[in-house]
């Protein structure tokens, strides 16, 4: 199952041409996910998760992005060649995305049943009767009671996990290999959080499809994903499976992230604060030379600044972009 | 089960209203637009079934009669015509009431169509962007900057007849511009929102964006300018009229009798007053109206 890779990005590169400059927002991302794997997809706001995703759907809204260079591979074709008619094909039946934001997420005007018999009717072949029984069995699959009602409902009637509880309905209405979730539980509280990710995890399970999940709560990532990639600044700076990342990070940054989560657990002495990760992210139009992470971390040195350091397979499935990985003084 | 918890914290809010039933409650709270509504109600009704009722044809030239000083030419309301007559004699009730029929069809016709364009113009302009949006946005901006009134006559000139179409022709022609701006700038709003993209990412084509998920949620601020646009209209078809590029005689229009009466304007008033008064109603209603259904409509103004 390891080597039957659903989708891979190849040096993925996807830049925005504003007026004051070229973001390099994805600048040479490889992604690998097999048919069934959850890969979450870490970093802060701005180090260009979501437009990982997008680009994977080509929704990359032209001008001012566009998709440079790289290659995506789906199902052993590449997506970048693809026309526009194909590509609309696939999104929705092969990959779906579910968004950040349920409250404005679902057409206002529209039943919510209908938004989900339409995600069946684009790609289906099926009679409107049809579809609409579709919908009404995944309200039904997603948790949501009394579905033959509530198909009739209007979004602003529902709550926002009820309709985000819609948006996964609609997203998986046609059975897609890969769900693409953005962010799809930040926006609700923990205990509806919690009832969203169980339902994923649980119709993963039982459909059998690959996620990408991105997040930036490591607890998500810890609860739900097989690997994990850690993005800074537009590049992965650490890939590896959940055990190790958690277990042995490499990166400083990596580090940062898991150390400043606060732990109920943890022995904490009075007074003593959550460790941080100093400073901000880098302005993307001014990046730093070298490592872009080098202003920000602690173990930064010479040649830091001075240069790039390549991606590095440093023990089987683990990858590390650092010049100082395994130091003395890193890893928890 | 935490599900079921949820469901029944919402039960309260379950049977929520409709979107036009909330419309039409906060429509209610507005006097004058309501006011207004039953006017146009009443005034469309008479036009439309009117005619059929009064008594005399609006062609129909009412005879001398030496013993009844209330028929004949130029005669001022009383029992027999109740708006008085004209100078040929006809009845002035049935030809305000045929007129109003012709006034309000070019009224709602011409926004009607005007719509059309202007919606499928600014739709395109405001959905697609770019070059196409800088294109057709300079030609509305063309069209705005031509004098109409000479062009009219140029137009009233070239097109043969003097019938009901020419005039909606020529109304539309110089009307679509503002409905396309305005529902530009509703789609370059929407097309922003998160429910287009994730219309997108369902597989859905541009067109189907544009037109099925977009249109509905551009309905509010489309209806209130239909609304203050046939008030706008019915004037502006008066204004052709009067001037004579609008509809010609012997087919009344509420513009064309006022033109009609000028010449008798001082001995027999009640040939201004009847379309004049006409006019005035039923523009000032759909003014009303209009401002009332925008704040009905917008559903960030809560009442």
């Amino acid at each position: 199952m390891k080597d039957d890779i659903l989708v891979q990005t190849k040096d993925l590169q996807t830049f925005f041409y504003t007026d004051e400059g070229v973001v390099r927002a994805v600048d040479g991302v490889d992604i690998k996910i097999s048919v069934g794997e959850t890969l979450g997809l870490v970093g802060e706001s701005g180090c260009g998760k979501s437009v990982t995703s997008l680009s994977i759907m080509r929704l990359i809204p032209w001008p001012p992005g566009k998709i440079v260079g790289g290659e995506i591979w789906f199902k052993g074709e590449d997506i970048l060649k693809k026309s526009e008619e194909e590509m609309r094909r696939i999104r929705g039946s092969q990959i779906s995305m579910i968004f950040q934001e349920p409250m404005t997420s679902l057409n206002p005007v529209f039943t919510v049943g209908y938004q989900i018999s339409e995600a069946v009717l684009v790609h289906q072949d099926v009679t409107e009767e049809e579809a609409k029984k579709r919908a009404i069995e995944m309200l039904d699959l997603v948790g949501i009671p009394d579905p033959e009602k509530r198909y009739n409902e209007y979004p602003h009637q529902m709550s926002g996990g009820m309709r985000q509880r819609v948006m996964i309905a609609m997203a998986l209405s046609c059975n897609p290999d890969l769900l693409i979730s953005d962010e799809a539980t930040t926006a609700l509280d923990v205990t509806i959080q919690a009832q969203i990710l169980e339902l994923m995890k649980d119709l993963k399970r039982k459909i059998g499809m690959a996620i990408l999940l991105i997040t930036h709560n490591l607890s998500v990532i810890a609860e739900m994903a097989d690997n994990v990639a850690v993005m800074y600044s537009g590049k992965i700076v650490e890939y590896s499976d959940i055990k190790t990342i958690f277990k042995s990070p490499q990166h400083p940054y990596t580090y940062g992230l898991l150390s400043s989560i606060p732990l109920v657990t943890k022995k904490r002495v009075k007074g003593q604060k959550l460790p941080i990760i100093e400073g901000v992210v880098p302005n993307p139009y001014h990046l730093p030379t070298g490592c872009y992470f080098n202003p920000r971390c602690p173990y930064s040195t010479k040649i830091c600044r001075e240069e790039d350091p390549k991606i590095e397979e440093i023990a089987p499935g683990h990858f590390v972009k650092c010049w100082n990985y395994l130091k003395p003084g890193m890893g928890v | 089960m935490a599900i079921s918890q949820e469901y029944e914290s919402e039960l309260t809010t379950y049977k929520a209203e409709t979107y036009w039933q909330i419309v039409f409650k906060r429509l209610k709270k507005h006097k004058l637009a309501i006011i207004s509504l039953v006017l146009l109600i009443i005034i469309i009704l008479a036009c439309l079934i009117g005619p059929f009722f009064v008594k005399y044809h609006y062609n129909d030239m009412s005879n001398y009669d030496p013993d009844n000083p209330f028929v004949g030419e130029y005669k001022p309301p009383s029992k027999y015509h109740l708006f008085g007559t004209d100078e040929l004699g006809r009845d002035t009730l049935s030809r305000i009431l045929y007129g109003g029929r012709i006034s309000l069809f070019v009224g709602f016709a011409s926004v009607f169509s005007a719509i059309i364009i202007g919606v499928f113009v600014g739709a395109i302009s405001g959905y697609y962007g770019g070059i196409l949006d800088t294109l057709l946005m300079r030609f509305t901006d063309i069209m705005f900057s031509i004098p109409v009134m000479p062009l009219l006559v140029v137009l009233a000139t070239i097109i043969p007849g003097g019938g009901v179409w020419k005039i909606i022709l020529v109304i539309t022609i110089f009307g679509w511009m503002t409905d396309a701006r305005l529902v530009r700038g509703v789609y370059l709003s929407l097309k922003e929102q998160e429910f287009t993209e994730a219309a997108r990412a369902i597989g859905a084509s541009n067109s189907r964006i544009i037109w099925k998920h977009l249109l509905p949620n551009s309905m509010a601020p489309i209806i209130v300018s239909s609304t203050l646009g046939v008030g706008g209209n019915i004037i502006y078809e008066a204004s052709l009229s009067y001037l004579g590029f609008g509809i010609m005689p012997p087919t009344p229009s509420w513009g064309n009798m006022l033109q009609n009466a000028q010449s008798a304007m001082f001995n027999a008033p009640w040939l201004i007053w009847f379309p004049g008064i006409a006019i005035f109603i039923t523009v000032l209603a759909f003014n009303f109206l209009g401002d009332g259904l925008r704040d009905a409509l917008d559903p960030r103004l809560k009442l």
